[in-house]
């Protein structure tokens, strides 16, 4: 082994973070002699469910294999998500995976869809989501693998019980060599010639030096923040929730394939199936919500009576100045938190931990190396706080767009949360976005972004964000002809969706194999 | 909204950006009510020297139903794989810049990884050796690549040397035949609508006046409406590319014109060699602060290979982009949109993507800023794209036998570039981007070519055994040694094209300068 090579990590924090970095690198450097350590400092691990995209990169890396998955994390797939009074009561929309429509030509599909909008009838891009039509029913199947088909237009994620994926990733990684070392923090000691972090004191006297340290202990980021003195920008402005409380019921029998997101007076509750038991994270926003009593609360905008009241976890929207600073790169909530809904926060740290993989330094310079990974990391967070941050954009915010269908006007809601949202402010980034889409039915070119363009035009169409004008070349075609071919694309993806199995039945052949 | 829409353009220039502006309008605005008029001066010469492209030019003309066969017989084509790069690392260097990648990924580490470690071993073998691009290239073989992608002969991809002018007068047969008006005259005078700004009508020396609602400007560098007229402002580039000048001029052909262009670096700047069918386009650029026209152009005729067909071409440019190219309701496209030497050949691209830009973000007669700032934001990036990657050619050399290596060894850089140098550096890693021209394998055709060599490696790089390394390293070599030999020789293929016997369907191309493979 050179000198100065990378021959220890240290891990901080026993949580899902930690374990996924933990059992991730020891699988890739396997053979290399590096050893890995897992710091348990004791805290409690936050319940719930975790959503994983489909045909996951990391969990291939890891050789974790969807079957295994379902039977030992409670999994089920999810093709859609429905909104509930989003923005306005009785404005629901489903949010299907994969992608919706088909262009003509050059045409993009979006730019069909304007042109019928302004000529009045509105269209809804969930009609043409194989993956949201086919969850309303509650239908699954995995994608079709034949480009041709239509059924290779869908895509779903994978929901787990986030204890006991925690737990399999924690004994994979353990089987992989990697140790745990029990023990609470007591001091962090800096290194005075290059101010990195040279070792971890534990209360009970033991010392921890490596190379590389990874921050997994959540949003007080004990060695970013808390040893380097590393700032988190806070997004409050942009994101509004800042509580969650999570808790899970088992004797519900929700549509499998499909998530529900519920907005309320103070925020907003997601329900995930699980497979034999329904995750709930109530999430909300404190200023709203005030002193009142939570499990009132909660029974009142779902009809749940719970005997104890769940441990509130706090939110804060936001990223770390620096991800990766000195010898410390943090993962998880210590590196930023976006949305608690939907992928944001699993795919963020699986980027990260993939990125920062492909990015381990071979030699003892890490100056470029974490130059990298801190931009590349800037660039993600960002474009995820854009999209998530767009959930909450009232299209009234818009008024100068014309009104050219029914949908862009109904009555706000005056609920408290939504008028809470109303005086969010919107990213510049995401200024620019909405202006271009609405101008001109157009998404600006994202490089780099995560989120793929089909989920940001569901999700603007879903909102209701109707563009006042679209591609010219649209009315190169003649209106029926483009008429008949929306409908004829409704008619396929129906079609499509209706011929998917019921999810159960798919499931349990699934299992079994 | 119909009222609002654009019913005429005017495109104010010839040449290549002109007529692949006219061209493709008229394919996009076919069955669509809009006049499209180009305005052009048989007196004004266009700059068209013989050039190189790259293969987003395919897709261009597969996109407008154009023949590749067709085309290639009509502007004396050459096949080109790629740019050889001579004496930019050190004298006597040579290195092929291919459409193409190096080897294969070995257990998740990236190839070039396993040949530097190979290299410290001493089983070292020049880095061209794996990639099929070079090695063809260099062998003067062609075929066409496959689609398919498992298939080591879809690892490549392909472009031209074509006669630019030519190739614009066959966008113009292509253009009138779909509707576009030809009006022969000189542009004298351009009147502006008196509250927005807007371009109106242009005059011309004849005292015909021109209108439109939508005015192209392919001037080239006098910029008579963007510049002239708009006043959009230039953003000068010329610290990191100091070369501002060049002098061109044709020769008679060679028997058998490689399938690559040829980049030599010299004194104060390089000379290009160009293999057309029927004659070889050279010239050289250089900064005339560090040598003077006639001392150039003496060197230029000493080193052409055939007989000189007309008297030199004398050029003066400055290297840098208009601030902004659209600006109110008049786009620049080709030379009035800036300008980067031709070291990459990517001028045609640079017109391309303007093109394309345009028609996916084609206004309504307000010419929003919305579509305007969008489209600007995506000209920068690809133009700094291109500068930072012609940038890494000057400043990446170990050359210091004249005043103007030594400045371009020393000047500072963008920091952009800084980045991406020392983390190549550091340990072999290369930046990675989505949008933009020059990918991954490009960096390392350049990095490694110039003897850019890191001081470390990612740790995996060696978690496979040394013995197993060595042997699919010998074994990627002899498959692409066998491939590029299976292939037939560059000049058979155009005798058939000529001849069109032998003809495929060309494959479908793509906006991407690597194969299906890659």
């Amino acid at each position: 082994m050179k000198e100065g090579c990378l021959k220890n990590i240290v891990i901080l924090g026993a949580g899902l973070e930690g374990w996924s970095a933990a059992v991730a690198l020891a699988k890739r450097l396997k053979g290399l002699d590096i050893g890995i350590r897992v710091i348990d400092d004791g805290e409690q691990h936050a319940s719930g469910s975790v959503q994983i995209p489909g045909e996951s990169e990391f969990h291939q890396l890891l050789g974790l294999d969807e079957r295994t998955l379902i039977k030992r994390c409670s999994g089920t797939f999810r093709l859609a998500t429905q909104y509930v009074n989003w923005h306005r009561d009785g404005h629901d929309f489903y949010l299907g995976g994969g992608e919706c429509g088909a262009n003509i030509g050059p045409i993009h599909f979006s730019d069909l869809v304007n042109s019928q909008q302004q000529l009045g009838t509105d269209l809804r891009f969930e009609r043409f989501s194989v993956a949201a039509i086919a969850a309303s029913q509650g239908r699954f199947s995995h994608p079709s693998r034949d480009r041709q088909s239509v059924l290779s237009t869908m895509d779903y994620t994978l929901q787990l019980d986030k204890e006991s994926y925690r737990c399999l990733l924690k004994a994979s990684a353990k089987s992989h060599g990697v140790g745990t070392v029990v023990g609470r923090v007591s001091s962090v000691d800096l290194n005075p010639s290059d101010g990195g972090v040279e070792r971890i004191q534990l209360m009970d006297g033991e010392s921890i030096e490596a190379n590389l340290f990874l921050d997994c202990s959540g949003h007080r980021a004990t060695l970013l923040d808390g040893a380097l003195g590393d700032v988190y920008k806070d997004w409050s402005q942009y994101l509004p929730c800042n509580r969650q409380v999570k808790f899970s019921l088992e004797n519900i029998k929700p549509n499998k394939s499909l998530g529900v997101v519920l907005s309320h007076a103070h925020g907003w509750i997601e329900q995930t199936p699980l497979r034999d038991k329904t995750a709930y994270n109530y999430t909300y926003q404190s200023e709203v919500s005030g002193t009142g009593d939570l499990l009132d609360s909660i029974q009142t905008v779902c009809g749940i009576k719970l005997s104890v009241e769940p441990k509130i976890h706090d939110l804060s929207p936001g990223r770390r100045e620096q991800f990766w600073k000195k010898n410390c790169v943090a993962l998880g909530a210590a590196a930023g938190q976006i949305d608690p809904s939907g992928l944001a926060g699993v795919h963020l740290l699986h980027e990260d931990i993939l990125r920062l993989i492909s990015l381990l330094p071979g030699g003892q310079s890490m100056g470029a190396c974490s130059a990298e990974y801190n931009r590349r990391g800037r660039e993600l967070y960002e474009h995820c706080r854009d999209f998530y941050a767009l959930y909450y954009c009232s299209v009234n915010k818009y008024t100068s767009s014309k009104p050219v269908c029914d949908s862009a006007h109904r009555q706000p809601s005056n609920r408290p949360f939504w008028r809470h949202c109303q005086s969010l402010e919107l990213p510049d980034s995401l200024a620019s976005t909405l202006d271009l889409f609405m101008a001109r039915c157009k998404l600006k070119l994202m490089d780099g972004s995560p989120i793929e363009p089909s989920r940001w035009y569901a999700l603007l169409n879903g909102l209701g964000f109707i563009p006042q004008r679209c591609d010219p070349k649209v009315f190169a075609l003649r209106q029926e002809d483009v008429k008949a071919h929306l409908q004829r694309m409704q008619q396929m993806t129906r079609q499509a969706a209706e011929s998917l199995p019921p999810y159960d039945q798919y499931i349990n052949q699934f299992v079994q194999q | 909204m119909q009222s609002q829409a654009i019913r005429k353009v005017v495109i104010v220039g010839g040449g290549t950006a002109g007529w692949m502006t006219a061209a493709a309008m008229s394919h996009f605005f076919n069955e669509m009510p809009i006049e499209i008029c180009l305005i052009e001066s048989d007196q004004i010469g266009t700059v068209g020297v013989g050039e190189a492209t790259l293969p987003h030019l395919r897709y261009f003309n597969q996109t407008l139903g154009i023949d590749e066969s067709d085309f290639m017989r009509r502007t004396q084509a050459t096949y080109k794989l790629g740019i050889e790069f001579a004496g930019w690392g050190k004298h006597g260097d040579a290195y092929i810049h291919p459409f193409g990648d190096y080897g294969f990924p070995l257990g998740g580490v990236d190839f070039h990884q396993h040949w530097l470690a190979q290299r410290k071993l001493g089983n070292s073998y020049p880095i061209d050796d794996y990639s099929l691009g070079v090695v063809a290239a260099r062998n003067e073989r062609f075929s066409q690549p496959s689609q398919d992608p498992c298939s080591l002969l879809s690892t490549f991809s392909y472009a031209f040397h074509i006669d630019a002018s030519l190739y614009a007068g066959y966008l113009q047969e292509y253009s009138v035949a779909k509707g576009v008006t030809r009006v022969e005259g000189k542009v004298v005078e351009v009147s502006q609508q008196s509250e927005t700004g807007f371009i109106q009508s242009v005059t011309l020396a004849s005292g015909s006046v021109i209108e439109g609602e939508l005015f192209i400007d392919c001037s080239g560098f006098s910029a008579l409406l963007i510049e002239k007229t708009l006043k959009s402002g230039f953003e000068d580039w010329s610290a990191w590319l100091p070369c501002n000048r060049a002098v061109a001029v044709p020769s008679a052909g060679v028997n058998k014109p490689p399938p690559y262009t040829r980049a030599t670096a010299k004194t104060a700047g390089w000379q290009w060699e160009i293999p057309l069918q029927h004659r070889t386009g050279n010239g050289q650029v250089y900064c005339n602060e560090f040598i003077d026209d006639d001392t150039v152009l003496r060197d230029l005729l000493d080193s052409i290979d055939g007989e000189p067909l007309c008297e030199p071409n004398f050029l003066r440019f400055q290297t840098g982009k208009r601030k902004s190219s659209w600006k109110k309701n008049c786009i620049a496209i080709g030379l009035s949109a800036g300008f980067l030497e031709p070291l990459e050949s990517t001028s045609i691209y640079l017109i391309q993507i303007a093109i394309m830009k345009l028609i996916e973000l084609f206004p309504d007669v307000h010419c929003a800023s919305a579509e305007r700032n969008e489209f600007n934001r995506l000209i920068d990036l690809e133009y700094e794209r291109v500068k930072d990657f012609l940038i890494l050619h000057y400043h990446a050399t170990e050359r210091n036998d004249s005043a103007f290596w030594d400045y371009c060894r020393t000047m500072p850089i963008p920091d952009s570039l800084q980045h991406k140098m020392e983390l190549f550096r550091e340990q072999g890693h290369v930046v990675e981007y989505e949008s933009g021209l020059f990918l991954k394998p490009s960096w390392l055709a350049v990095y490694l070519g110039q003897g850019l060599i890191p001081r470390g490696e990612h740790p995996c790089a060696s978690q496979l055994p040394d013995s197993i390394v060595k042997s699919e390293l010998d074994r990627m070599r002899r498959l692409v040694r066998e491939a590029a030999e299976s292939m037939p020789e560059h000049q058979a293929v155009i005798e058939n094209l000529h001849a069109k016997i032998n003809t495929k369907p060309a494959p479908d191309a793509r906006m991407s300068l690597y194969g299906v493979g890659v």
